[in-house]
């Protein structure tokens, strides 16, 4: 095993970190999208949420890892065990964290014939694929812009539906395959997909760092990382440590955060003002919102938190606008000024 | 500064053949700029005798198919043993040694992500046919640049590697010498020896620092080029035999690392300098180097954010206030000839980076997409893995005896599982060419047109190019303007790339419209070749005032136009002339008539009737495709 580099050690890239944070609080917020120079750590940080996350209950003996309490997203077999009474033991085991390379092919992305027990045994036995051992967990592809239309065709089937169909070779299976896509790339190699855009519920931009101390940061850790991963991580555990209880006690908080309908309401305005399509921008908001609430400790969802979530939950659903040059983000952020940041004006511009 | 070892190289060139061999897995490997191949050979030949012995060198070259890359199904094993026998593919087979790869500019996506992933990680993760693996490969890779023109190695490699290495004469000389047998010894001595000195060499802050400045005043924004900096840096002081990095090493670093880099130059000094001690002999013959004697710059404002602690003196090595200034010197000195010209004359970022060869085809053509059955012949081959796979259920039928207890088995004498495989168990593979649409957008940037709405002509492209991408299509872009046309952007599917390179389109000049037509036919023609189905939208006011031998006059322009027109008609391309004038020009519908294209008046900017042009565009595609 590779010793990953550790997450609380990544310097700058705060919204990078953030919105893999907030995912992992609400895996229901959708996956993020990486946008990003080179060498900008992308791909560090997604290895390093691995280390990062708490364990998760799974049914034991389960190769899809069912959530034992989740009783309507089971396997066919969890749901025929719990079906005929039995009440199988959950033990504990590591959110899983799955690269999907560029060079997958279907099957494997979506599971096929066990040829080795088929030729040897004659039993018809289904292999789990990607989509199955990312269940619960994170998919994360690099240069996701490149993938393979059709493979492409297969996430978005499985990330709308939250189950994977295999109909092939004489298998016919059906398992949950909920997961937590993130995908990084340079969008000036090739644009992405819009359907598959849209199905991320955040997207972040990292950029190199400008200021040359944080530079010399990022070079001198990766630099004792390489040279003593053991002591490196040694040194940061705590930090993570720490990272990792916020996520537990955001999950905790959640479900107790209630959002206030004002919030509510200038959600709903703000996508108004920006014209983003569907309700999918909003309910992203939405969950983003009350996630960050939930990280940070908050007792209660206020305006603030939306401001700061709405970059990260809307850039990516702006229509292309032919008159306006300015980037997304700015755009948000224009919004957002023009829409909450003057109250006071108002209140003196009445005669 | 100390002097360097007399018995090192001192072209950087070969100098870095050595640090690869000290360093193999932190350094990445070498881009080699346009090499002979006799001088390709050379150098990785030395790489990999001073590696540790019995290191591989395997070569991936362009056309390598995904399986072979990877690792795939080992055909003869699979079907002798009645189960899947993985084959470890080229880049698991390099692990500890080179990884040749010509004509590097060529090499498809998914195997430079597959090298990219092997460089970052060590390692290659199979996700194929029936296997999921994950093998070491820890590798020094070796990129052949032969790029003309446009193709470029990808920077996504390139970046992964420390050494951008050009071949001149004392290079070429010092790697043969190297190379000489009775230096053998001495070199393989020396590399073991920095190896193992490698982990015990301490880098001070200040160098880290000082190459993070100078990495910052050349423009160099890569934070894996600030590290393969100062993991140069103390490989170079193994090799030098010290434990602990000195200017020396720090110098040769960024003289190796960072100018090949570069992308601008330090700003000026305020001018308060003695001439000093003048520049050593340098690296380059730089025959056209127009810069002053280079006076130590300062640094570029140093924000006092940081309370990093360069002060704490040292007593090792000298230490001069900036180390940054030192180094940029190094930068400076190595770099390549051509590279200072440009650098002074945009004195920009930017404009550096250019076009990224288009990918090919990954398999033998088009797209693999899964296996249908069929029988393997006239060129269709089989696909071994769902062959099997089809075949697999029926075995114990068809064996007529269930393969069972190795008691049973260890007393006959064909012990061997077979696989009884039938015709109808045939799968082929399949594969989807990938034709699909290429959008040829024919711009006219003249002054006439500029007056009418370039801004609106830009803005209607711009939607097009929204949709176009959504539909996977490729577009390419030409402008006309003055005396001739501009292949601005040549077929890509890289839409943001598209939309900067229109949005810096000036306008002004005349209307060479017959040069526009000749230059979108030859580039419908050249998409037609490599299998695409072109589509070409004119946009222009079609006030052809410049003929085709390049004089001014609206009459011979008109004919020419008509002319090339009728040319482009009888290839029967599918195209959209797009009027840009305000009410419509007798002669652009003509023109239009000429090439048989669809003529079509600009509305006036309102986003429904754009969207009518749009769909108007989409549905051509379609009849085109």
């Amino acid at each position: 095993m590779r010793p990953v580099y550790p997450f609380s050690a990544i310097v700058g890239q705060e919204e990078m970190k953030l919105a893999l944070l907030l995912v992992a609080i609400d895996p229901s917020i959708g996956g993020v999208m990486v946008f990003g120079d080179r060498g900008t750590g992308k791909s560090t940080a997604v290895r390093a949420l691995a280390g990062l996350l708490p364990q998760m209950k799974v049914v034991q003996g389960c190769k899809y890892g069912c959530d034992p309490a989740a009783s309507t997203q089971r396997c066919d077999e969890c749901a025929k065990r719990y079906a005929d009474g039995g009440h199988p033991r959950a033990v504990f085991a590591p959110v899983p964290v799955v690269d999907l390379p560029l060079g997958a092919t279907e099957d494997r992305v979506v599971g096929a014939l066990d040829l080795e027990r088929a030729l040897t045994t004659g039993e018809k036995a289904f292999e789990p694929g990607l989509l199955a051992r990312a269940h619960r967990g994170f998919l994360y592809v690099d240069e996701v812009n490149l993938l393979e239309d059709h493979l492409v065709d297969l996430l978005l089937d499985a990330a709308a539906t939250g189950e994977n169909v295999v109909e092939r070779e004489g298998v016919s299976v059906r398992h949950p395959s909920r997961f937590v896509l993130v995908g990084s790339g340079n969008p000036e190699e090739g644009e992405l997909r819009p359907q598959l855009l849209d199905r991320f519920g955040l997207a972040v931009d990292v950029r190199t760092p400008k200021v040359i101390a944080m530079r010399i940061d990022v070079i001198k850790r990766r630099d004792a990382f390489d040279r003593d991963p053991e002591a490196f991580l040694a040194h940061w555990q705590k930090a993570d440590n720490k990272i990792r209880r916020s996520i537990e006690k955001g999950r905790a908080r959640l479900d107790e955060l209630a959002v206030p309908d004002e919030i509510l309401e200038r959600a709903a305005e703000l996508c108004a003002a920006l014209g983003t399509d569907g309700l999918r921008g909003e309910l992203t908001l939405l969950r983003t919102t009350r996630a960050l609430a939930a990280f940070e400790g908050a007792d209660t969802v206020t305006l603030e938190h939306l401001r700061r979530i709405a970059p990260l939950a809307l850039r990516h659903r702006l229509r292309r606008n032919v008159l306006d040059d300015a980037g997304s983000t700015t755009r948000v952020e224009r919004a957002v000024a023009e829409l909450w940041d003057t109250p006071s004006a108002d209140v003196v511009a009445a005669p | 500064m100390s002097s360097p070892r007399p018995d090192l190289p001192t072209s950087l060139s070969a100098l870095s053949a050595l640090l690869l061999a000290v360093d193999a897995r932190g350094l990445g490997g070498a881009v080699l700029d346009h090499p002979v191949h006799e001088q390709a050979r050379l150098y990785g030949s030395l790489v990999r005798a001073w590696l540790p012995r019995g290191a591989p060198m395997r070569r991936v070259p362009s056309s390598v198919t995904a399986d072979r890359l990877y690792g795939g199904v080992d055909l003869a094993a699979t079907l002798s043993a009645g189960k899947i026998v993985a084959e470890k593919g080229v880049l698991a087979g390099a692990d500890g040694g080179v990884v040749v790869v010509p004509m590097a500019e060529r090499l498809n996506v998914s195997a430079r992500t597959a090298v990219c992933e092997v460089l970052d990680y060590g390692e290659v993760t199979v996700q194929r046919e029936g296997i999921a693996d994950r093998h070491a490969s820890r590798v020094c890779a070796l990129l052949l640049d032969e790029s003309v023109d446009d193709e470029l190695v990808h920077p996504a490699l390139k970046d992964r590697l420390a050494f951008t290495v050009r071949f001149d004469g004392r290079a070429s000389e010092e790697l043969e010498w190297m190379a000489d047998e009775s230096e053998a010894h001495h070199f393989e001595t020396l590399v073991r020896d920095a190896r193992h000195r490698l982990s015990q060499v301490s880098v001070d802050e200040q160098w880290a620092e000082a190459l993070c400045q100078t990495a910052d005043a050349f423009g160099v924004d890569s934070v894996r080029a600030t590290l393969f900096a100062l993991r140069c840096a103390r490989a170079h002081a193994a090799l030098e035999g010290r434990l602990m990095v000195t200017e020396a090493d720090a110098e040769k670093a960024a003289a190796l690392v960072l100018a090949p880099r570069a992308t601008r130059l330090p700003p000026p000094p305020p001018p308060e300098e003695e001439p000093g001690e003048e520049q050593q002999p340098q690296d380059q013959a730089d025959q056209n180097d127009p810069e002053p004697p280079p006076p130590p710059p300062e640094p570029p404002a140093e924000t006092p954010e940081s309370e990093q602690t360069p002060d704490t003196d040292d007593d090792g090595a000298q230490n001069t206030p900036d180390s940054g200034e030192l180094l940029r010197d190094a930068v400076q000195a190595a770099l390549p000839p051509g590279l200072l010209a440009q650098l002074l004359q945009h004195n920009t970022a930017g404009s550096m980076q250019g076009r990224v060869g288009e990918e090919t085809p990954n398999l033998l053509r088009g797209r693999p997409r899964g296996a249908r059955s069929g029988v393997p012949r006239g060129g269709a081959r089989l696909h071994l893995l769902e062959t099997l796979r089809a075949a697999a259920p029926w075995q114990r039928v068809r064996n007529n005896a269930p393969v069972m207890a190795p008691a049973l088995g260890a007393a006959t004498t064909s012990a061997r599982p077979r696989v009884t495989v039938r015709r109808e168990d045939f799968r082929i593979r399949r594969f989807i060419e990938k034709t699909g649409t290429t959008v040829i957008f024919v711009v006219d940037a003249s002054g006439s047109s500029a007056l009418y709405r370039l801004a609106e002509a830009k803005g209607a492209v711009e939607l097009l190019l929204a949709e176009t991408y959504a539909r996977r299509d490729r577009v390419s872009l030409i402008a006309f303007r003055g005396q001739g046309t501009e292949l601005l952007l040549p077929p890509t599917r890289a839409l943001a790339r598209a939309k900067k390179v229109l949005a810096a389109l000036p306008g002004g000049g005349g209307t060479p419209l017959s040069h526009a037509i000749d230059a979108a036919l030859e580039q419908a023609l050249g998409t037609r070749r490599a299998g695409s189905a072109p589509l070409v939208v004119i946009m222009t006011d079609g006030r052809a005032n410049i003929a085709r031998d390049g004089t001014p006059g609206r009459k011979q322009a008109e004919l020419d136009a008509l002319t090339a027109g009728a040319r482009f008609a009888s290839q029967h391309i599918p195209a959209m002339f797009v009027d840009t004038s305000p009410r419509g020009e007798v002669v652009a519908r003509r023109v239009a008539e000429s090439m048989k294209a669809r003529y079509i008046l600009l509305p006036a900017a309102d986003a429904k009737a754009l969207g009518g042009l749009v769909k108007t565009a989409m549905q051509m595609a379609e009849g085109g495709g």
